[in-house]
């Protein structure tokens, strides 16, 4: 065997011993697609110019026009749109957004965030319905989901995904460690629907069958001359989609606010969006909103090893961020982390892990150690390549 | 239709070959954590002009001179913080992953001492199978000089002792 051969060899094996996780392509076309909305929003503004331009030159013109083909979204009685990224679906008019309290919806609601772990626990009700909406080229929860979509179908003509309706009953022991009761999460019909080229996944679940598929199979595309305004948005982020907005009590243009339309309605390139009105739910807006997007293990600015996180908030907060094995708090340290921007915390290990995996968990400050998870990143795997060391 | 083309095709690729332009990048000394933020970053860039990778004579070369460009210019930005070192402070633990790991860990250690240059070209020519030609096309370099550095660096790899064990040197 000659040496490029053996190299070959080598070089193969070594590699697959590399554990290398599933390629991100909801990512990667989320990523695109807002890059592509993006673009679209500044054409549409200037196709609306040049449709104003053009009106004037025929109405100067004396020319009668013809009838205007209307495209306004329209859905049944009954019901209201709520959208996200280019798609949007019909649910019952009573459903409000986001009415959940720590997390766990208290009645039947439109949720738009799956990512951040909450600050208590309650006991979900079971009688409530929910649908997910979710970018998930910014959240991995809704990665997950819509990983579990398999079924192809097409959504205006979209490649789309869907996990059929099925009966989720789980069952659970009847007590936990220390003989503690265990909280089995209630049966319920859930279904998925994933269009990986606008980055959306609409996850339903229900008690009843027959709300789930009503509202995944009225999924369709939103039509030109429309968005739907996003969630936990900026004004800029607004301006940028062609809407005009209406800053309120002192929100500048670069903080995430509340907005009137609310997040999901669907309203025409050109409108007014207020933000920073208090149209939400107030105990809502009260709960602070935080993402780990990412943990590295990385070499500290002092030596020895260190993880660097990068940590999304929609306001700015006081934090610690803990490296936690098996519960054992192995490195922390204060942070102050801000919105509108990728907080990087690099935290120093203080003692060896004495194992390949370690949880990274931000904390809020003020509160107890047991009820503030903010967020936590479970099994961050030691980084360093082998051979690699912190000196 | 040409979007959701596009789209089916981009995904193919990715999927076909996410695992293996991780790989060569871990293989370049990289940490797999990055390897995969650099190789994510590479094919946002591939996408936005996926026309001309798949409309390019050799849409691999096109896109491993991407992932080698984005690697430079990644290093170029942060600092990695990372030194090779025969003997890591903290001990792995002795389990199944370690022991499974021992090829991967002297050739990582072998690649290392290699220079920057005659590891690109044994990783590209070796690992990612380019040839001489994509090779050049890939790292921007002529294909004389890849053949030159292909050399030297075999001889190089070959001789460490960490990967010596690995290779069956015929007997004069």
């Amino acid at each position: 065997m000659t040496i490029e051969t053996q190299t070959r060899d080598v070089l193969l094996r070594a590699a697959d011993e590399v554990v290398v996780e599933p390629p991100p392509i909801g990512e990667l076309l989320g990523s695109a697609a807002r890059r592509r909305r993006r673009i679209v929003a500044v054409v549409a503004g200037v196709s609306a110019a040049a449709v104003v331009v053009a009106v004037a030159v025929v109405s100067s013109g004396g020319h009668e026009s013809g009838p205007v083909t209307s495209t306004t979204p329209t859905t049944a009685p009954g019901t209201r749109l709520v959208g996200m990224n280019g798609v949007m679906v019909s649910v019952p008019a009573a459903w409000a957004n986001d009415r959940v309290k720590c997390g766990t919806p208290i009645g039947d609601t439109v949720m738009w965030d799956t990512a951040t772990v909450q600050l208590c626990q309650i006991v979900p009700s079971p009688e409530v319905s929910v649908l997910q909406i979710a970018d998930v080229g910014q959240n991995n929860s809704a990665l997950s989901l819509a990983q579990r979509a398999r079924e192809p179908v097409t959504v205006g003509g979209l490649e789309a995904y869907r996990l059929p309706t099925h009966h989720f009953a789980p069952s659970c022991p009847a007590s936990g460690p220390g003989g503690k009761p265990v909280q089995c999460p209630y049966p319920r019909y859930e279904g998925t629907l994933f269009i990986p080229s606008l980055a959306v996944v609409l996850f339903a679940s229900s008690p009843h069958r027959g709300v789930v598929d009503p509202i995944l199979d009225s999924a369709r595309l939103i039509p030109d001359g429309y968005v739907a305004i996003p969630s936990a948005a900026t004004g800029s982020e607004l301006q940028t989609m062609g809407l005009d907005i209406d800053l309120q009590g002192g929100v500048g243009p670069f903080k995430i606010a509340s907005t009137d339309p609310p997040a999901g309605d669907i309203v025409a390139i050109g409108s007014t969006v207020s933000v920073g009105s208090t149209s939400r739910d107030a105990s809502d807006s009260t709960r602070p909103h935080v993402r780990i997007v990412r943990a590295h293990a990385v070499c500290g600015p002092t030596g020895g090893p260190a993880f660097t996180v990068a940590v999304r908030t929609d306001r700015r907060l006081h934090v610690l961020v803990l490296v936690v094995v098996r519960g054992d708090v192995i490195g922390k340290i204060p942070a102050t982390v801000s919105p509108n921007a990728l907080n990087h915390v690099v935290v120093q290990q203080l003692r060896p892990a004495g194992r390949p995996y370690v949880t990274i968990k931000v904390v809020g400050l003020g509160f107890s150690m047991a009820d503030s998870d903010l967020a936590q990143l479970p099994q961050v795997p030691r980084t360093l390549p082998p051979g690699a060391a912190c000196y | 239709v040409r979007a959701v083309t596009k789209n089916a095709d981009y995904s193919a690729y990715v999927s076909a070959r996410w695992h293996t332009l991780v790989r060569a990048v871990v293989l370049l000394g990289v940490a797999r954590p990055e390897a995969e933020d650099v190789v994510q970053t590479a094919l946002e860039r591939c996408y936005r002009s996926w026309n001309s990778v798949s409309g390019a004579a050799d849409p691999d070369a096109y896109v491993y001179r991407v992932v080698v460009n984005t690697l430079m210019s990644s290093r170029k930005r942060r600092w990695w913080g990372e030194r090779p070192t025969e003997s890591p402070p903290e001990p792995e633990p002795v389990d199944d992953l370690a022991d499974r790991l021992a090829i991967s860990t002297d050739v990582l250690a072998a690649l290392a001492r290699l220079t920057p240059e005659h590891r690109e070209v044994l990783v590209l020519r070796f690992f990612a199978d380019l040839s001489e030609w994509q090779t050049s096309d890939a790292l921007g370099i002529p294909a004389g000089t890849v053949k030159s550095r292909v050399s030297r660096a075999l001889a190089q790899f070959a001789a460490d002792p960490a990967v010596a064990g690995l290779f069956h040197h015929e007997e004069n």
